[in-house]
């Protein structure tokens, strides 16, 4: 028997045989991972039928819950057999989806039929024992599935993981508090210690939007002082979106945080609740920013800029960045009852790039 | 003398062997590596709510960026395509590279387009800009069209990044079938970061031939009819689903599709834009981006979503599927020229110690190997100095590795996105693939060799790319 | 029996409006993409149109425009939006658009509403 090699060594053991003997064992994988697929299509096949099945029964319930009024003690006719195709656990978790999927859209009397539905059918115990499990995913689609079906009594076990350390359970929970107690769940930012990333603030913002506003101040200084940036961060969302005018000047003392996202919301927050001296204090921060959120002061100068700011304005309008030249450029145009004069005069004494510059603001306001 | 040739072919052949076996064990762990990252994927998009972002003003504001080099065929159909995208804060970028057809007019007529003053920012530099055109039609608000001069993808590109007022920028092939939601999705990593700042995230290629398409929308998804294209399904499977799942979760990333992948647009002015001499201009940024943030010691990272988003035509003829892996192979070359300090070197981490070694032997190097490492065992048979039982074991060995390694990837294709629902598909993708090792296979190692002697002959040019265009082109009037 | 036509991708909410409306005697057709709507108007020409904002192949928008470039008929048009796409809404308003409802809505207020606008026509 040959081996690979012309002489003894370490590769003797490379025989033909060895060699066949191991692309055999590759084709017989490769022949099981075959068979797996065929076995994987068929059952998805058959719990698609399944699901269709289940689905149909849940559509007839779900049009009686929607048609008819909503009362207490309202529920649907199960007859035995169905009773024991939903003490599946899979059945279970298409019931929960589709009523989930239901009530979403849905408002008022519809949907609390659609509640009753869910606990009639006992499913609230599938999704609190998620809710215990020590998955992170079953446990984030636990929390998700009682806030869609408005199971507020558990409420209080919920806000325990508003500081979990896994992200999405996280985020689950603290929706779902926001969900149940509006503005007043914001307590949760208290304890947090863990981050609260963008995403979720846009999420929670959202959710809060339709509400009416119920901001405590002694609160929202509070957070505005917590040692979480994120909180801070979204405080002076907040206080931003809610003309929060009283956080004026702790949001001023955030333009000394070392975090640039922290100072880019403030000076956000400070344009949006800006007093007499906000636009001299972001022109005093400007030379001490960073490139990106010396872009955010121009752009938010517009509105809030005096006669004061202008020997600034016009300082800058000769940055060697023709990206700071636009910028104040636009704010000169938009914001000074002069600024077009200014602007025009500019571009008569240098013409590049000022003439271009002027035109592009021009063609914006229009 | 002869005891010379001995050490060299014993050499040799170890050599190769050592190699393919790094290789196969590379493989391996890629796949396994990357089952539970998909996974984790799927579960995280479980709960996920994307409508709520696509509206709301705090949203981050997206550019896409679409160079568009004599597409008048299809450019009507592939803007309507973009501009009916889920997302509300978004602009649409069509950069006229100089077309020589009636791209731009085609667009004006169709899109009620008029020249806008418009003051362009030469932050990176580009070939001039011949005007700005915006929409008269405020259902057309988000279309910006530029036309320039003719200079090759990279600077349109980069024009696209100066053009464009929004914090990040996706870049797509303007022929590209985008998802309703892809927009949703490319943008939630950014908006997810903490510590690390995310600068890029890729997304998955699909191939669209023979799918149902209908006013630019995917409707119905079928396995390609076409030899060529089945293969590349297959191949785009193995590469999207394991290989680059897997280099993300590692965070060693090198490459982000060009068709379709979002970057973080301060970065990629900062890093410089897109560099037009090189023909692998999508893979030369990434790896410039990561390196910029890695030498400027901020802590980032790379993002890959595994989600079917954008389909594409794969080419179907030999021609010009033989120039696509002849460009492939050069741009990779010169990527890993310009780049070759982070070769093994530990200032930038995974990227030099793992990806970078990996990109060059297996990725760059492969093609040569494996031809010249062929040719030479087969010469080392005829002579006798290698027993042909060995030489045909050996080649049966890695024929079934990669029979095995196909399976597992059409596998994890089934269990997870399952874009093939007949039964008949897996079957037919499963055959096609027993022929990979004697056909595809050995034509994209011809091609990537004739794209070595391309670089030697120093050609730099992304030779004519013909497009089919994806069913009955017609032209909807306003 | 009135004619409403819904057109909305999801096809829960679909179901469950047509389900309502059935119920309250209208006779209700449903399209799950823009183009299909658009086409449908036309041919069946509804006494009341509902939309979604959001659809794959056409938006809200181009919908509207449709339903309101119909001459024969004014059929009076009620918008479907998420929350928070009032500026949507607005451009809706202005090609003329009679009401909107955001989702999550209530099935009898949506009911007053379509039964309410019919009336005025």
């Amino acid at each position: 028997m040959r081996t690979l090699g012309t002489r003894d060594s370490f590769f003797d053991f490379i025989t033909a045989d060895r060699l066949y003997f191991t692309a055999f064992l590759f084709l017989f994988c490769c022949a099981c991972m075959i068979v797996m697929i065929y076995v994987h299509l068929y059952r998805k096949k058959r719990r698609y039928f399944n699901r269709q099945y289940i689905e149909s029964i849940l559509d007839e319930w779900i049009g009686a819950a929607i048609i008819e009024p909503s009362v207490e003690g309202w529920h649907v006719h199960v007859t035995p057999e169905l009773l024991d195709e939903f003490e599946k656990e899979h059945n279970r978790q298409i019931a929960i989806d589709q009523l989930i999927n239901t009530k979403k859209n849905l408002l008022g009397e519809a949907s609390e039929n659609i509640v009753r539905l869910y606990m009639q059918l006992n499913l609230q115990r599938d999704s609190y024992k998620k809710m215990k499990s020590l998955i992170w995913h079953k446990k984030a689609k636990g929390i998700y599935e009682l806030y869609m079906m408005g199971q507020e009594d558990i409420q209080d076990e919920i806000f325990k993981y508003t500081n979990s350390q896994n992200e999405y359970v996280r985020m689950e929970a603290q929706t779902a508090i926001i969900g149940f107690q509006g503005f007043k769940g914001l307590t949760f930012l208290g304890p947090l210690t863990e981050s609260l990333v963008d995403w979720q603030q846009i999420k929670l913002i959202e959710q809060l939007k339709p509400l009416d506003p119920d901001l405590n101040a002694a609160q929202l200084s509070s957070w505005l002082h917590s040692s979480n940036d994120y909180v801070i961060v979204f405080a002076l969302k907040l206080a931003e979106i809610y003309q929060q005018f009283y956080a004026h000047d702790i949001a001023a003392q955030k333009l000394s945080s070392s975090n640039d996202r922290v100072r880019r919301q403030a000076i956000l927050t400070l344009a949006n609740i800006a007093g007499d001296h906000t636009a001299a204090l972001l022109v005093a921060q400007y030379a001490k920013e960073t490139p990106q959120n010396k872009k955010v002061i121009l752009q938010n100068l517009t509105s809030i800029a005096t006669d004061n700011e202008l020997p600034f304005l016009l300082q800058e309008l000769e940055n060697e960045d023709d990206q700071v030249k636009l910028d104040v450029s636009r704010v000169l145009y938009k914001g000074y009852s002069s600024g077009s004069e200014l602007l025009a005069q500019k571009a008569q004494q240098s013409p590049a790039p000022y003439e271009a510059i002027l035109k592009h603001v021009k063609s914006e306001v229009v | 003398m002869e005891v010379v040739f001995h050490i060299a072919a014993d050499l040799l052949m170890y050599g190769i062997f050592v190699y393919s076996v790094v290789l196969l064990l590379f493989y391996i762990f890629i796949g396994l590596y990357s089952i539970g990252a998909t996974e984790e994927y799927l579960h995280k998009n479980n709960f996920t709510d994307y409508r709520m972002l696509v509206a709301s003003p705090h949203a981050p504001s997206v550019s896409i960026l679409a160079p568009a080099y004599n597409e008048g065929n299809t450019i009507i159909e592939n803007v309507r395509s973009l501009l009916s995208l889920f997302y509300a804060n978004l602009e649409v970028v069509i950069i006229n590279d100089g077309s020589k057809d009636d791209c731009l007019q085609k667009l004006i007529d169709g899109y009620e387009l008029e020249k806008v003053d418009f003051f362009v920012n030469y932050q990176i530099k580009t070939k001039e800009v011949r005007g700005v055109y915006k929409s008269k039609n405020p259902v057309y608000r988000k279309l910006v069209v530029v036309d320039k001069v003719n200079g090759g993808k990279a600077d349109a590109l980069n024009v696209g990044i100066n053009i464009s007022s929004n914090d990040y920028i996706v870049c797509i092939d303007v022929d590209c079938i985008l998802e309703q939601d892809s927009i949703l999705k490319m943008v939630k990593p950014f908006l997810e970061e903490t510590t690390k700042r995310t600068i890029a995230s890729g997304g998955v290629v699909r191939i669209a031939n023979s799918c149902e398409i209908r006013d630019g929308r995917l409707i119905k998804v079928h396995l390609p009819d076409n030899y060529w294209a089945r293969m590349q399904t297959l191949e785009y499977i193995r590469a999207f689903l394991l290989g680059r799942m897997a280099w993300a979760r590692m965070d060693g990333l090198l490459l982000i599709s060009g068709a379709f992948g979002a970057f973080d647009k301060e970065i990629a002015i900062k890093a410089g834009g897109y560099d037009h001499r090189t023909v692998g201009e999508d893979m030369e940024l990434v790896v410039r981006m990561r390196r910029y943030m890695a030498e400027n010691k901020l802590p980032y990272r790379v993002t890959y979503i595994p989600d079917p988003l954008c389909w594409t035509e794969a080419p179907v003829s030999t021609k010009i599927l033989g120039r696509q892996r002849n460009r492939w192979t050069r741009g990779t070359i010169e990527t890993l020229k310009f780049h070759k300090r982070m070769f093994f070197n530990p200032t930038y981490g995974v990227l030099g110690l793992v990806s970078y070694p990996y990109w060059f032997f297996f990725e760059m190097l492969a093609p040569l190997i494996e031809f010249f490492g062929f040719i030479a065992f087969l010469i080392m048979a005829i002579i006798g100095m290698v027993d042909w039982n060995i030489f045909i074991a050996l080649l049966v060995f890695i024929v079934c590795f990669g029979y095995m390694y196909s399976a597992f990837a059409a596998y994890i294709e089934v269990t997870t996105y399952n874009q093939y629902r007949r039964r008949t598909d897996m079957a037919k993708l499963l055959l096609t693939g027993l022929t990979e090792p004697f056909y595809f296979h050995p034509f994209g190692v011809w091609a990537a060799i004739k794209g070595y002697l391309d670089i030697i002959r120093k050609k730099n040019s992304w030779g004519e790319m013909t497009r089919q265009g994806f069913g009955p082109t017609t032209a909807k009037k306003k | 029996m009135p004619k409403i036509l819904i057109a909305e991708d999801d096809p829960l909410i679909q179901k469950t409006v047509a389900l309502k409306f059935r119920k309250e005697g209208f006779e209700v057709i449903c399209c799950s993409d823009g183009k299909e709507a658009i086409e449908q108007i036309s041919v069946v020409m509804p006494d009341i149109v509902l939309t979604d904002m959001m659809m794959p192949y056409a938006s809200g928008i181009e919908i509207v425009s449709a339903v309101k470039s119909i001459t024969e008929k004014n059929i009076p048009v009620i918008v479907f939006s998420t929350m928070g796409q009032e500026h949507v809404v607005e451009e809706a308003f202005t090609l003329g658009a009679d009401d909107y409802v955001t989702k999550p809505f209530s099935l009898t207020e949506l009911t007053i509403r379509i039964k309410r606008l019919l009336k005025n026509v």
